[in-house]
């Protein structure tokens, strides 16, 4: 399964596994991640999101092919994070560090980290240079870590997971800051997330792992125009299920169905058609993965 | 080599207060005890030296001996505490769940475990000695003001002092290098098991130290692993100081200046021993091990520690 946007991709990935003993937690990936995307990288628990992850940035070893701005992530790591700069699923800065003092070592750390960047950053935070970080709430300390990490001038950007166990108050305030500092249409963010509903609009693809394998990887733009949501009352129900809908669920006011590629026009008649939402078309791929496997998505 | 001196810096960030603490306290409470006129002792070239002694002696003498005592005691105290925290060290950053953030950072696995390593085992060591000297010299300040009155501080033969206790400093920091390679065996090896076993790490040193080294030496009908760990302990003291630079029966009336006069040409006798030493088959085992237990730790910290 190979999926490619544009040429000159920023990541490739070919065969990609990533195994834990006899688990295979990444199964046989390949796609290609141009630059200037926001790429959501969604899945259930265990579906290898940090797996993937943490292999495009170095810290485990995978088989099959991964290029990450043209470098081997495991055997350039170094080379590759003056480039990649990455926010792994929980708040983990060193709790005994001041935020001055993390603004210090990041100077002497990263070539391409501007000390002053970051404290122009930091004062747009409630956050001061000299609180420590053990006394910072955990919204805090994301924020002061896209912070650093906005300060550093990277090209691509992977997060796992940056806002969980946030309140809506601290995600809503990481992702305005991840808008304004990073998405500037040359730079790449990887953002896995459950939180399907709250990044849909920040990004420009979707990437769906269940069980480690890939089973969709598109653009925003091309998902509307090949999954099409039906809302329908329930005389119609009986009718709409027989023609094989991806997902039927329901929404306010009646029920909807989902499908992969625009159904027949009399179906079509019979209901209207809704903008398919990434939390319907997440569930019915991953709770179904039998039918992506199929279809080939 | 700015990203290790800052990886140094982040050790002593991290680690400040405990080291300065550390450095401290053995200053402090020998100007009390030096004040209050208690005594304590150390045993140097097999004289027991005594704070007691120490005050009874002419100013020169005086401010010999109490900055002895004080680097020593700042010394052996740094020592211990650095022996009981090397093995938590290698698994430090996995513990307070800052190593994704390290690991995030593009700096080598290598350069990160040495900087902890050198913070610890040699710029902390070798910081106790200058605290030692710096603070022996504010105690024998002090006890020399007190009891003989500031003229009699002030008119030490200084430069030969100076000279001395430089030559000293120097002899001492050189030997804690060598000492380490000789006990990186026994360092890498017991962080590394830290790291790989992690809490099972240190019982499984002190099972295979005092049960597995006498049974393997029963099983061998010699003492081959008992004798190896007794001759890197030896070869380690040796490396910090072979002879003493003091006479062999000091008195309160020994000639001061001939002493700390004499201090360079011992220093470089006494380094000269300690580096023939290196010149065995021993020593490049020892270092070959200490390098495979820096590897393992290398590893480790490749594989998300």
């Amino acid at each position: 399964m190979s999926h490619t946007i544009t040429d000159q991709p920023l990541l490739r990935a070919q065969g990609l596994t990533v195994q834990y003993g006899s688990k295979r937690a990444v199964d046989n990936l390949s796609f290609d991640i141009p630059k200037g995307r926001v790429v959501g990288l969604l899945g259930h628990n265990g579906a290898g999101k940090t797996s993937l992850l943490k292999a495009i940035v170095g810290l485990i070893a995978g088989q099959g092919s991964l290029s990450v701005l043209g470098l081997d992530p495991r055997a350039q790591r170094v080379e590759l994070l003056q480039s990649l700069a990455y926010i792994p699923d929980v708040a983990i800065l060193p709790r005994w560090a001041r935020v001055s003092e993390l603004v210090d070592l990041m100077s002497g750390l990263h070539p391409r980290f501007s000390a002053e960047r970051a404290r122009t950053l930091l004062r747009r935070t409630s956050v001061g240079l000299d609180d420590k970080v053990k006394n910072l709430s955990k919204g805090m300390v994301v924020q002061v870590h896209l912070a650093l990490v906005a300060a550093i001038d990277a090209r691509l950007l992977i997060l796992d997971e940056p806002t969980l166990g946030l309140d809506v108050l601290s995600r809503k305030s990481f992702y305005e800051m991840l808008i304004d500092e990073w998405c500037d249409g040359e730079r790449t963010v990887i953002i896995s997330t459950h939180q399907v509903e709250e990044i849909e609009a920040l990004l420009s693809d979707v990437m769906m792992l269940n069980e480690g394998q890939l089973v969709l990887y598109i653009s925003l733009q091309d998902l509307e125009q090949r999954f099409v949501a039906l809302g329908h009352d329930a005389a119609t129900a009986d009718a709409i299920a027989a023609a094989h809908p991806l997902l039927r669920y329901r929404v306010q006011g009646g029920q909807a169905a989902l499908f992969d590629g625009k159904p027949p026009a009399d179906v079509l008649a019979m209901g209207q058609r809704l903008r398919p939402s990434l939390v319907d078309l997440f569930v019915a791929l991953t709770r179904r993965p039998e039918i992506s496997r199929t279809q080939g998505v | 080599m700015n990203t290790f001196i800052t990886l140094l810096r982040r050790e002593w960030l991290q680690h400040r207060l405990g080291w300065l603490i550390l450095l401290s306290v053995p200053t402090v409470l020998t100007l009390g005890l030096v004040l209050l006129g208690n005594s304590a002792h150390i045993q140097l070239n097999g004289d027991d030296i005594s704070l007691a002694d120490a005050r009874r002696a002419a100013p020169a003498l005086q401010t010999l001996l109490i900055t002895l005592i004080v680097m020593v005691i700042t010394f052996a105290l740094t020592v211990l505490a650095v022996g009981f925290q090397l093995p938590g060290l290698a698994r430090r950053d996995v513990q307070d769940r800052s190593i994704e953030f390290w690991l995030s950072l593009p700096v080598g696995h290598a350069q990160s475990v040495g900087a902890t390593l050198t913070a610890h085992s040699l710029l902390l060591p070798v910081a106790a000695l200058l605290a030692g000297l710096v603070g022996g010299q504010l105690v024998a300040a002090a006890a020399a003001i007190v009891m003989q009155g500031p003229v009699a501080w002030l008119t030490q033969p200084w430069p030969a002092m100076l000279l001395g206790l430089a030559a000293l400093l120097t002899r001492l920091v050189l030997g804690v290098a060598l000492a380490l390679t000789w006990l990186s065996p026994l360092i890498l090896l017991t962080m590394a098991a830290s790291a790989w076993l992690k809490r099972w790490g240190l019982p499984v040193v002190m099972g295979l130290l005092f049960a597995g080294v006498p049974l393997l030496d029963h099983y061998l009908g010699q003492d081959v692993f008992k004798t190896a760990l007794t001759r890197l302990m030896d070869e380690s003291r040796q490396a910090l100081i072979t002879t003493s630079p003091l006479p062999d029966h000091l008195t309160l009336s020994a000639d001061v200046l001939a002493i700390l006069m004499g201090m360079p040409a011992w220093a470089l006798r006494d380094l000269g021993n300690a580096l023939s030493h290196l010149a065995s088959a021993f020593w490049l085992l020892a270092t070959a091990l200490g390098a495979g237990g820096f590897g393992l730790l290398v590893l480790r910290r490749q594989r998300g520690a």
